[in-house]
């Protein structure tokens, strides 16, 4: 019973921690001007991420070793210093847009200018990732971000034309109204958004830090299979929701109180309050993810001691590293660039960031030396080729695309 | 001993080195050679730290790194920190060592953070909560 | 490898550099009206469903405030940007501006006007500003799409 309530627990954290600031952004920006018709990039970014968190989760579990320790030894450290840089990069622009997320999650709650709530959060991720064990922050946060599903209740209430919804959703089709580049673009923009780099070392990482074990393989698949794509399915809430609320009022999201608005229409007040929570539980949880995974892959490329599983003073240069990534985020976010721009700038170089960081984890799971019986089937493998297809191209032209449409205008 | 040839780059470098609690210690950054007294070459010990990591890097960055570890460096002369071959108990996935992080004396920087920045700070010593 | 990466960088300067250069042609500068109606019409809509849901007891104050604030100044960023764009020399563009700029004039104070109301709790101002501002936003609305790209 115990270990049932506990698989339970892990499906429902999935799902909850699975949005975060660009998931909210991407995903009520395309409804708003695309309708339903860039799901399927959603959707095959949902399957994206399943493929290879299951990977670096068994990878964990098997080798009891972080990602980018095993991308070291096996790619070499050049390759590994390379791939370190580009993801540092990348999740550090993510941590700036998440914390940027928080304080203006919080204006929309006090209407206190979010530039007051900045290093206040800063502190208080910080103190988190310092202090709160593991496992809680996980548990906490993630069922927390349950809240965001007042967004599925909402697009209910608003009864739309489902058959009219699948529609789009079935048979894509681009609106008139809007550019071919800028049409694909967006879809990469999504892929970015559900794919984050962070969150693959995050979740071996964390695999690591719960001191899981082959038998644990299976909890750690529950968690993949059962709460990533119900996590992907609130993703298309919110821009179900957008779709149906802000599209025909000509209404283009570029602020977080445009994407939570659909919920006032129609749910009104105590339902907006649900919302601003499931924002703020994301936003956070993601910023203490993105915080830690900055420590996790410059200590474990180095060798350092990493984790929360052994006291502060005992790995002192990557709590040092996590100190100086928070540091950074606040500053990033004072500089009072529009958090909504930074976030759009951190999936979409996530996007490109992405064959690099899922490449190695590729290599690492066939490697029978490390992983024994437990290496890639075919059906992992062939997911995995394929998706490495798939975001190869994705990378390559993110930032064209980018270029032409000069960032989705 | 098996006579399979030990292919040094796949299995021993770039590996991550645990202590004998399991903590984790350094990569093997490096490996250092001698010469036995009957011209066959050995391995003697684990090098680790910019010092060793730098000439494996390419061009400018290597070296950057280099100087990075010198200037970082508290031990008067620029070689890079040492675990003598003695000390390898396993090479499995990672090579254990037969003492404890702090009496391999490999971390500098690790203990010079600890000292200066996270001690200072309240709950270091604690477990999380 | 620094050669390719100059080409590369000197592309997107142009490719870049021609966002903010001044509108070349007639039809460039119709369809840049166009789009700053649209987005003003999103700055503006977004203000008037937000006023709509809090006068019905759907939202709270802070958040209707928040709303308002950004889009205010949103809109007040577009129509600088409009302004600051160099028109052509035909009468077309002239006659363009005249209809636009009052629009977005109209729209700006009316943003204002409901900042303030709900900042002081006056809900019979916010009605009244609001009902002005829905005819705005249809005209801004018809104006997109009369000149859409």
């Amino acid at each position: 019973m115990k270990r049932v309530l506990s698989v339970f627990l892990g499906i429902l954290t999935a799902i909850g921690g699975f949005v975060d600031i660009g998931d909210l952004v991407a995903n009520a920006l395309v409804g708003s001007r695309f309708g339903l018709s860039l799901a399927w990039a959603t959707l095959i970014g949902v399957v994206g991420i399943c493929v290879f968190a299951e990977m670096s989760g068994r990878v964990a579990a098997v080798t009891g070793r972080g990602t980018f320790d095993l991308i070291r030894e096996r790619l070499g450290p050049r390759v590994g210093l390379l791939n370190l840089t580009a993801s540092l990069l990348v999740t550090l622009l993510t941590f700036t847009a998440e914390v940027g997320g928080v304080a203006l999650a919080l204006e929309l709650a006090t209407s206190v200018n979010y530039l007051l709530f900045v290093p206040v959060v800063g502190l208080a991720v910080w103190l988190v990732i310092w202090r709160v064990k593991f496992s809680t922050l996980e548990d906490v946060f993630g069922l927390l971000g349950l809240a965001l599903i007042v967004f599925g209740v909402a697009l209910w209430q608003l009864n739309p034309s489902w058959g009219d919804l699948l529609h789009q959703i079935a048979v894509p089709q681009k609106p008139a109204d809007e550019d071919v580049a800028t049409y694909f673009y967006y879809a990469i923009a999504l892929f970015g958004a559900a794919m984050t780099p962070y969150e693959v070392f995050f979740f071996s990482s964390g695999g690591v830090e719960e001191h899981w074990r082959t038998k644990d393989i299976g909890t750690a698949r529950a968690n993949v299979f059962i709460g990533f794509p119900l996590g992907g399915l609130l993703s298309l809430a919110i821009a179900g929701c957008a779709a149906v609320v802000l599209l025909p009022d000509g209404i283009q999201v570029d602020t977080l109180g445009q994407v939570g608005l659909p919920v006032a229409v129609a749910l009104g007040k105590l339902a907006l309050a649900v919302a601003i929570l499931g924002f703020v539980a994301a936003t956070f949880g993601a910023a203490i993810e993105t915080g830690l995974s900055t420590g996790y892959a410059t200590a474990q490329y180095f060798g350092w001691q990493w984790g929360k599983y052994v006291r502060p003073r005992q790995a002192a240069r990557f709590h040092t590293v996590v100190l100086l990534a928070v540091i950074a985020a606040v500053a990033g976010v004072l500089t009072t660039a529009d958090p909504i721009k930074v976030t759009e700038y951190s999936i979409v170089f996530s996007a490109v960031a992405l064959p690099l960081t899922y490449f190695p984890i590729l290599v690492v799971a066939n490697d029978p030396v490390y992983m024994g019986r437990h290496v890639n089937g075919k059906l992992a493998n062939g997911l995995g080729s394929v998706f490495l297809v798939v975001i190869g191209i994705a990378a390559v032209a993110a930032i064209p695309l980018m270029l032409i449409t000069a960032a989705g205008q | 001993m098996t006579e399979e040839p030990f292919d040094l780059r796949l299995r021993l470098l770039d590996r991550q080195v645990v202590d004998r609690d399991g903590g984790l210690v350094c990569k093997v950054d490096d490996v250092e050679f001698d010469r036995g007294p009957d011209g066959t070459w050995h391995v003697v010990a684990l090098l680790s730290g910019p010092q060793a990591l730098g000439p494996r890097l390419p061009g400018r960055l290597g070296r950057w790194v280099m100087a990075v570890g010198r200037r970082l460096s508290l031990h008067p002369d620029a070689a890079p920190r040492r675990i003598p071959f003695e000390r390898v108990t396993d090479i499995g996935s990672a090579v254990s060592v037969d003492r404890t992080r702090d009496q391999l004396g490999v971390a500098a920087l690790e203990d010079w953070v600890r000292e200066h920045v996270i001690d200072p700070i309240p709950g270091s010593r604690h477990e999380s909560e | 490898m620094t050669r390719a990466l100059g080409t590369i960088v000197a592309a997107a300067g142009l490719l870049l550099g021609g966002c903010v250069a001044p509108a070349p042609s007639a039809s460039a500068y119709e369809a840049k009206a166009g789009m700053t109606a649209d987005a003003a019409v999103s700055e503006v809509r977004t203000a008037l469903v937000a006023t709509d849901a809090y006068l019905l007891g759907r939202m709270g104050a802070a958040y209707l405030e928040t709303l308002l604030v950004e889009a205010e100044e949103a809109l007040g960023s577009v129509h600088d940007t409009f302004d600051s764009v160099q028109p052509p020399a035909a009468p077309s563009a002239d006659s363009l501006r005249d209809t636009l700029d009052p629009l977005l004039q109209d729209a700006g104070s009316a943003l204002t006007e409901l900042r303030i109301a709900a900042r002081r709790d006056r809900d019979d101002d916010l009605r009244t500003t609001a009902d002005d501002l829905t005819g705005v936003a249809e005209e801004l609305e018809a104006f997109g799409k009369q000149h859409a790209s």
